[in-house]
């Protein structure tokens, strides 16, 4: 049995609840919601209505209609800043994204739109005093700041509730990509001025893939990314005004919607607490192993409360791409190596063009699994 | 499907119609979803059925929770009359 440890990827496994979920679902209300107007049709739309639900009380969202599903993070980003943006927008976000954020800001300066970046520190943490000063030394207005709130290279964590607030200050909107941090932080969109908030529901919410977040806040109307059936006023050839039927064109995935609302219900039963300090332990001792080899780079805060549930770290004069084969090869750990689809951020801690080897444990590890990694890192090194 | 002093209630949103019986539902009124008459609602559409006698209360209650019906229609003599939201609200 393999030693999975690329929970930043995706959880695996998920708890049982979740797959017991999902097929519940599939075998015995697989229609489809909000098409039609049969008693089933009505359930399964009940369903997804308590799953959104579930997602607002999780993240301090006052009305759910603002919760639109996604495929996945990346769509939901997408949706938000092709949504909102226009030509002449300046945005500000840093050099820690992810390419779900990079790519289409770098496609929306093709349209118009302005795009500075905030240099993160060593840590790869971003400084609210460098954003202000990105921000005023700006030739115009900003008018969205989006950054990730933990980096799926090095964990670090960013300081939203603090960027968030002023951003609410400044009259700037404010987007969190939450692809590491939902499900291990508390995000609460009100307190921290959260007006656009992704969230993948397959990685640390524990759902299926296929199931992701987007909430927009109340006063605004992102234009649609995809047009289509939204099962009302099907005679009118525009999308309706209302969410979240303006942004979820198309059949929704309610067995999967019902995996998430499991999920998310586990999460709440095992309190964020307690499965941050789970995974800080775990690295933590991975941590404190690697220090006994020799030529080993750990990159990110050592601080527990500026990181994630990720450890980024190098062998001296080892390509990371060989290490992760051997150790998959050999030894059946499976962990990620090279750019984890975040160039910039790697540009930004000095370790392009190979990357780094990433381990991110999930609520099913345990300390024999990192023992068994650091053991298998040991022969790899000592041959 | 819809009887002579019965109410249906149109929203703007499918959710909004669900959020709107539920919420009914857990407050002890008896109102059904039904797909709306083609005389009142062009396309495909829910609305929410209940009965004249519980329209005030019903309103203040939709009212209360942000969920006020775009449009309402009242049963008579074999067609639909509109009944004004707002003022019942």
């Amino acid at each position: 049995m393999a030693i999975y440890l690329d929970n930043a990827a995706t959880t695996f496994p998920k708890p049982e609840s979740v797959y017991q979920s999902v097929d519940t679902t599939f075998r015995n209300l697989g229609v489809n919601p909000g098409r039609g107007s049969y008693r089933l049709v009505l359930d399964a739309g009940h369903l997804v209505l308590e799953v959104r639900e579930t997602v607002a009380g999780f993240f301090g969202i006052t009305d759910s209609s603002r919760v639109v599903f996604c495929a996945n993070a990346t769509e939901a980003i997408n949706m938000a800043l092709f949504g909102i943006l226009k030509a002449g927008d300046r945005v500000i976000t840093t050099t820690m994204e992810h390419n779900a954020v990079s790519r289409p800001l770098h496609a929306l300066t093709m349209r118009g739109v302005d795009v500075n970046r905030v240099q993160a520190d060593a840590d790869g943490r971003v400084q609210l005093s460098a954003l202000r000063e990105t921000v005023r030394n700006a030739p115009g207005p900003t008018r969205l700041v989006v950054l990730s709130h933990c980096s799926n290279v090095t964990g670090t964590v960013q300081p939203i509730e603090e960027i968030g607030n002023w951003c609410r200050r400044e009259g700037i909107l404010f987007m969190v990509d939450a692809a590491q941090s939902a499900g291990v932080l508390p995000i609460d969109v009100g307190a921290m001025g959260i007006d656009l908030l992704a969230a993948p529901g397959h990685k640390c919410l524990l759902g299926p893939p296929g199931t992701a977040i987007l909430y927009v806040g109340r006063n605004l109307q992102p234009a649609p990314l995809i047009w289509g059936g939204t099962g009302g006023n099907s005679m009118s050839l525009l999308m309706p005004e209302e969410l979240p039927e303006r942004l979820e064109s198309g059949t929704l995935n309610t067995p999967a919607l019902a995996g998430l609302r499991a999920g998310i219900e586990f999460v709440n039963r095992m309190g964020l607490p307690k499965i941050h300090r789970h995974k800080m332990a775990l690295l933590e001792r991975l941590r404190r192993g690697l220090g006994n080899f020799p030529g080993i780079r750990c990159y990110g805060s050592t601080c527990a409360e500026h990181q994630g549930g990720v450890l980024s770290f190098n062998l001296e004069g080892r390509d990371p791409a060989e290490i992760g084969f051997l150790l998959d090869d050999e030894y059946g750990v499976c962990v990620r190596t090279g750019l984890h689809c975040a160039p910039d951020a790697h540009r930004s801690i000095g370790t392009l063009p190979s990357g780094t080897i990433r381990v991110s444990p999930g609520l099913f590890n345990t300390e024999k699994d990192i023992d068994a990694l650091l053991a298998a890192l040991e022969e790899i090194i000592g041959s | 499907m819809i009887k002579d002093n019965q109410l249906i209630a149109l929203f703007n949103a499918p959710t909004r119609v669900l959020k709107a019986e539920r919420l009914l539902r857990k407050d002890g009124f008896t109102c059904r979803l039904i797909p709306a008459p083609r005389e009142v609602a062009e396309g495909c559409a829910l609305a929410l059925r209940f009965s004249v006698s519980d329209q005030t209360v019903i309103l203040a209650e939709l009212a209360r929770h942000d969920l006020s019906p775009r449009r309402m229609y009242r049963k008579q003599d074999g067609g639909f009359l509109a009944v004004p939201v707002e003022e019942q609200a």
